[in-house]
């Protein structure tokens, strides 16, 4: 097992720079996952540290050992692809063995490990079959067990559920979380499913335009958002995003189409006067207005989401929308007028211009 | 009856033509072997043999040493083969993977190659092979084939190459391999498809070839299939039937590889590795 530590790295393609001076530190063991929109760099980065692109600038060091000119294979890493890669001419059993036969493993021991990595993914059954003769689920649990079998010191992971189906796909996350507690092993997973990052990562780095906008718990990411990416990434139904001004005295929000609100429960001194972007969770907005420490505001329903368990249901109210996670009681119907109470002490806060969020005094 | 869709009646029509022509004549030199010199010269021509006689064949192996013709024409066009596919892998491999400087000119003058007319490199070829003391050896033809060779066989493994996935070299870089090391153990087996459409290529092209085997081997020990056979012409005389059964003697092999590999020239060995 080993740490990763990047630092200050850049990465150019010709002139175009997609990574510029990213900084992260993986623990010993530490479960990261990378997580951004197409073309935010994310993979890149993965593979910057698994040695498969060139590094333009800065150090990547995995277990205290600088690695930047170091090929793949003496890195101690395994990877596993979004696309699988299983070598289509050779068998299950030939497939998870071929890192171990590189590098010298005794047949007998190739035997063991394979066999024993075959147990825990359910797999051994398949040895024998090529690629070609697996399902989709089945061909991603042998490209685990390729990079189990050699027990690295790090485990790299580039979008590897995104050609699941969603039931698939809940399985295969279950799987991964039990393999890295039951390895321990240090894990740096790419994906841009905000829902993966949140249910894996002790630590989640959103990145956007090969910047890193925050690195942090799933606790800290969602509820103490860096700025206004972070927030609406984070999160679904996504956070709800109002511009608005705060009156001089901070007594006063003023929402778009003129509607003037008066919060209740949060002290605004820090944004008076400015310019700002509300943002709201979606279970911080509810029906009614008896809850004196929320601030009413009037609508009208836009849209109506029923999922079973609850309604999601979206509320114009003037020029801006707020999207709740309501009670399937509520029997919302569409162009129904409601009184939403919103819960500002629990909004977050982001400057109109710089997106980069506003911290309240408590 | 079935009627065919217009394409494809136009689709069967050329490959009919395509086989007639390469047929017939291979029919009619391997009936020509088996019939006797007087009955080739007679009127009105015979298609089937009279009197079917292997006299030919036997007179092919004792008139000539066809034999040491053979194995020059085997070991020239295995050597020239081996060493073109190599480099060509190389060559096909870097310009797919390796982030070169204008690949492109460098694929355009690497068909320029191919468009030199080869007389205009006869002189220059026997000079350099004189020079370096390579005339009447095998080197003096395994060179020249093996780059002749090179273009067209650099383009059709590119287009092999050019479909094995980037991942799939990039688990082997991570499973212990070198870059070269991902060539051998991933892309050549996965494109051997490709390997052996362009060693038989390479192969076809060295067997058959005339001008400067004639040119730069001009002993008899040394000399390869196709100037072997011209050796059988006398001064005032043209044997057909037995030139006719070199030629079947010198088909017979190439035809029996050609056999031999096509099934994995046919075969494709990719699917399964990734997704879809």
């Amino acid at each position: 097992m080993a740490g990763v530590e990047i630092r200050q790295v850049v990465k150019q393609y010709g002139r175009v720079e997609v990574l510029h001076g990213v900084d992260l530190s993986v623990r010993d063991g530490e479960f990261v996952v990378l997580v951004g929109p197409s073309g935010c760099g994310k993979s890149t980065l993965l593979r910057m540290i698994a040695g498969l692109e060139g590094i333009t600038g800065g150090e990547i060091a995995i277990d205290g050992t600088v690695v930047n000119d170091m090929p793949p294979r003496e890195r101690d890493i395994a990877m596993v692809f979004q696309d699988y890669a299983l070598y289509p001419h050779k068998s299950v059993y030939d497939n998870m063995g071929f890192g171990l036969r590189m590098r010298g493993t005794s047949k007998s021991e190739i035997e063991t490990l394979v066999h024993e990595a075959a147990d825990i993914l359910q797999i051994k059954h398949l040895l024998e079959r090529r690629p070609g003769q697996l399902s989709g689920g089945q061909r991603q649990r042998v490209a685990m067990g390729r990079a189990i079998v050699r027990r690295p010191k790090v485990f790299l992971f580039d979008e590897p559920l995104s050609n699941l189906d969603a039931q698939l796909r809940a399985e295969m996350r279950v799987e991964i979380k039990k393999l890295h507690q039951r390895f321990g092993t240090t894990i740096v997973y790419v994906t841009h499913d905000q829902i993966e990052a949140m249910t894996l990562a002790d630590r989640i780095a959103i990145m956007k335009d090969g910047h890193l906008q925050q690195y942090g718990t799933p606790d800290e990411v969602y509820n103490r958002p860096a700025n206004r990416f972070v927030a609406s990434f984070i999160g679904a139904p996504p956070m709800n995003m109002t511009p608005a001004s705060v009156s001089a005295d901070a007594q006063v929000i003023r929402l778009p189409s003129g509607m003037d609100v008066t919060p209740r429960g949060a002290n605004l001194a820090a944004c008076a006067g400015r310019d700002i972007v509300i943002g709201l969770r979606p279970e911080h907005v509810a029906l009614g207005h008896d809850d004196p420490s929320r601030t009413p505001v009037s609508g009208q329903v836009e849209l109506v989401e029923p999922l079973g368990s609850e309604t999601q249901a979206t509320v114009r109210v003037g020029d801006a929308r707020f999207t709740g996670r309501f009670s399937p009681e509520a029997g919302l119907k569409h162009g129904q007028d409601v009184t939403l109470g919103l819960a500002l002490d629990r909004a977050h806060f982001f400057d109109a211009e710089t997106g980069e969020a506003i911290r309240l005094a408590a | 009856m079935m009627r065919l869709p217009r394409p494809r009646v136009m689709v069967l029509i050329a490959g009919l033509v395509v086989v007639v022509n390469g047929f017939v004549p291979a029919i009619w030199i391997v009936l020509t072997s088996l019939k006797t010199e007087a009955e080739l010269l007679r009127l009105p021509i015979t298609i089937l043999p009279d009197t079917l006689t292997f006299q030919n064949y036997t007179r092919v192996f004792t008139d000539q040493p066809i034999l040491t013709f053979m194995w020059n024409s085997v070991a020239v066009a295995t050597l020239s083969t081996l060493l073109c596919v190599t480099v060509s892998a190389l060559a096909a491999y870097a310009l797919v993977r390796l982030r070169l400087p204008a690949p492109g000119l460098i694929l355009s003058v690497l068909m320029a190659i191919a468009m030199f007319p080869l007389i205009s490199l006869m002189v220059p070829l026997f000079q350099v092979m004189r020079t370096v003391g390579l005339l009447n050896t095998w080197w003096a033809l395994v060179l020249p084939y093996a780059v002749l060779s090179m273009p067209v066989c650099t383009m059709v493994l590119i287009s092999f190459f050019q479909d094995i996935p980037k991942d799939l070299e990039s688990a082997a870089m991570i499973d212990g391999c070198s870059r070269l090391g991902a060539l051998w153990h991933v892309v050549i087996p996965l494109t051997a498809p490709g390997v052996f459409t362009a060693g038989i290529l390479a192969f076809v092209n060295a067997w058959d070839e005339f001008l400067l085997a004639l040119t730069l081997s001009s002993r008899v020990s040394s000399r390869t299939l196709p100037v072997g056979i011209t050796l059988y012409q006398g001064e005032f005389s043209f044997p057909w039937p037995i030139i006719s059964a070199a030629l079947v003697v010198a088909i017979v092999p190439i035809s029996i590889i050609i056999a031999l590999f096509q099934e994995r020239v046919v075969g494709g060995l990719t699917q399964g590795g990734m997704k879809g």
